[in-house]
């Protein structure tokens, strides 16, 4: 490919990142503090034994109950034969209310109620 | 084990159990409280009632023992109480994670007092708090800190050297404030003076200390999450003791020794209530759960009544030990 090509497939990939435009930073700052009341149980650096839930890095898209190793519920299991992959909306149903979505769940956390609250959070989850 | 016992079930939500372990009696009662309350720590409240938190209602949860009947008193808004103490000041204290607060309630007049975290905390994921012996109550955060705040309301906050993790704490006869590290898997001894924290480690790598109680005699009884054990830690010669919980892979939650001097415990796997007999080193009582899962994450007591709110149930039972 020319120079010029490549120039004119930056700008093409640079006008199609424009077209959909991300989580601004203040949108990813939110979902940051919102991920405070996840950080006692969930590391964003991968699996660590030492904390109670699973990582929560690349989480959105990831199938449910997969980190090797991690001991999960029988409840959790069982979610996961149903739900398949984490999309935007399973998430967001699990962190509203986590016993409602999978009763008998370990996770002691009680939910996250507002769903800009949430948005923000799975955003800052999904982020590179 | 002595005794393995049924303890009260749906069937007998409103009627009292009775059972023997050969010593002693244990009569046991439930309370089906809202469905969804999720009612975490339970506490003695007031002569006659126990006090718990409705962790996912956002109340405080009143039990009146003589009519066992039940109502909630709402926290706040955004309110999530994780634990509840009875204060020297005969007020219910409450770590509540939603509010970031420590949040009072005054059972005479009603009055509700909300003290915020300072803004720079952070989200605390506020956990468990009791009092040293002067009146002033310590609390910790699992996000990785831990704290105090005196009647006046003055909130300081400190961090964990170990980071995320502080979970169960507790005041030894002595007065000092002890408590333990869930992620950081610690011990920690505070000083009341400057807040500073002397660390000290288990015996086993990674063994989630989840919660810790003070026996009589000041000797430390702490529930090891990962590692299914019951250790005893004592403070006058730094020696540490393990003790097997039953079973195949036991899940040591809850901790809490009664005045009689017995320590009880709960354990996940089983969905029981274990009871440990200090002098003999012996378990001598088993009390299930009133249901399956029913993840009692804290135990507190009075007199020969010790309470096991069931988050997993949605239910409370009170355990009357006689004999």
């Amino acid at each position: 490919m020319t120079r010029a090509g490549v120039l004119a497939l930056l700008a093409v990939a640079a006008g199609a990142c424009a077209a959909v435009p991300g989580p601004k930073p203040a949108e990813l700052a939110a979902g940051e503090r919102a991920y405070q009341k996840c950080y006692a149980c969930h590391s964003l650096e991968g699996p660590d034994p030492t904390t109670q839930g699973p990582s929560l890095k690349g989480v959105l898209g990831r199938p449910v109950a997969a980190e090797p190793g991690f001991a999960y519920s029988p409840a959790m299991q069982a979610y996961a034969a149903r739900q398949g992959d984490w999309t935007r909306e399973a998430l967001d149903a699990f962190i509203a209310d986590p016993q409602a979505v999978v009763p008998d769940n370990e996770m002691g956390f009680f939910g996250i109620a507002d769903p800009e609250e949430r948005r923000a959070l799975i955003d800052y989850l999904a982020r590179p | 084990m002595r005794a393995l016992f049924a303890a009260t079930v749906l069937a007998l939500v409103s009627m009292p159990s009775a059972a023997q372990d050969g010593g002693f009696e244990y009569e046991t009662r439930v309370i089906q409280l809202p469905e969804g309350s999720r009612p975490h720590d339970a506490a003695p409240g007031r002569p006659g009632e126990i006090w718990y938190t409705a962790q996912r209602q956002g109340a405080l949860g009143i039990v009146d023992i003589a009519s066992w009947t039940y109502r909630q008193v709402p926290l706040g808004e955004g309110s999530a109480p994780h634990g509840v103490v009875l204060g020297p000041d005969g007020k219910a204290w409450i770590t509540d994670g939603g509010q970031n607060a420590i949040v009072r309630y005054d059972p005479a007049s009603e009055a509700i007092d909300v003290w915020k975290l300072p803004e720079d905390t952070g989200y605390a994921n506020l956990n468990t708090g009791a009092f040293d012996k002067d009146g002033v109550h310590w609390f910790t955060g699992q996000s990785g800190i831990y704290g105090r705040v005196d009647a006046s309301g003055k909130v300081e906050v400190w961090s964990d050297p170990k980071g995320r993790g502080p979970y169960g704490i507790d005041d030894s006869p002595d007065g000092e404030i002890w408590y333990v590290s869930l992620a950081g898997s610690h011990l920690a001894k505070v000083d009341r003076a400057d807040g500073s924290v002397t660390i000290i480690e288990p015996p086993h790598e990674n063994a989630g200390l989840r919660r810790v109680w003070a026996d009589s005699q000041g000797d430390l009884w702490i529930t090891g999450w990962n590692s299914g054990k019951l250790y005893r830690y004592r403070p006058a010669s730094g020696d540490w003791t393990t003790f097997d919980l039953p079973g195949e892979k036991p899940q040591a939650y809850a901790v809490y020794v009664d005045e009689r001097n017995d320590v009880w415990v709960t354990d996940f796997a089983s969905n029981n209530t274990l009871v440990f007999d200090i002098a003999t080193e012996d378990w001598i009582a088993t009390i299930p759960g009133s249901g399956p899962n029913a993840q009692v994450r804290q135990i507190l007591g009075r007199g020969n009544e010790v309470y096991l709110p069931e988050s997993g149930t949605n239910r409370l039972m009170l355990v009357t030990v006689s004999g």
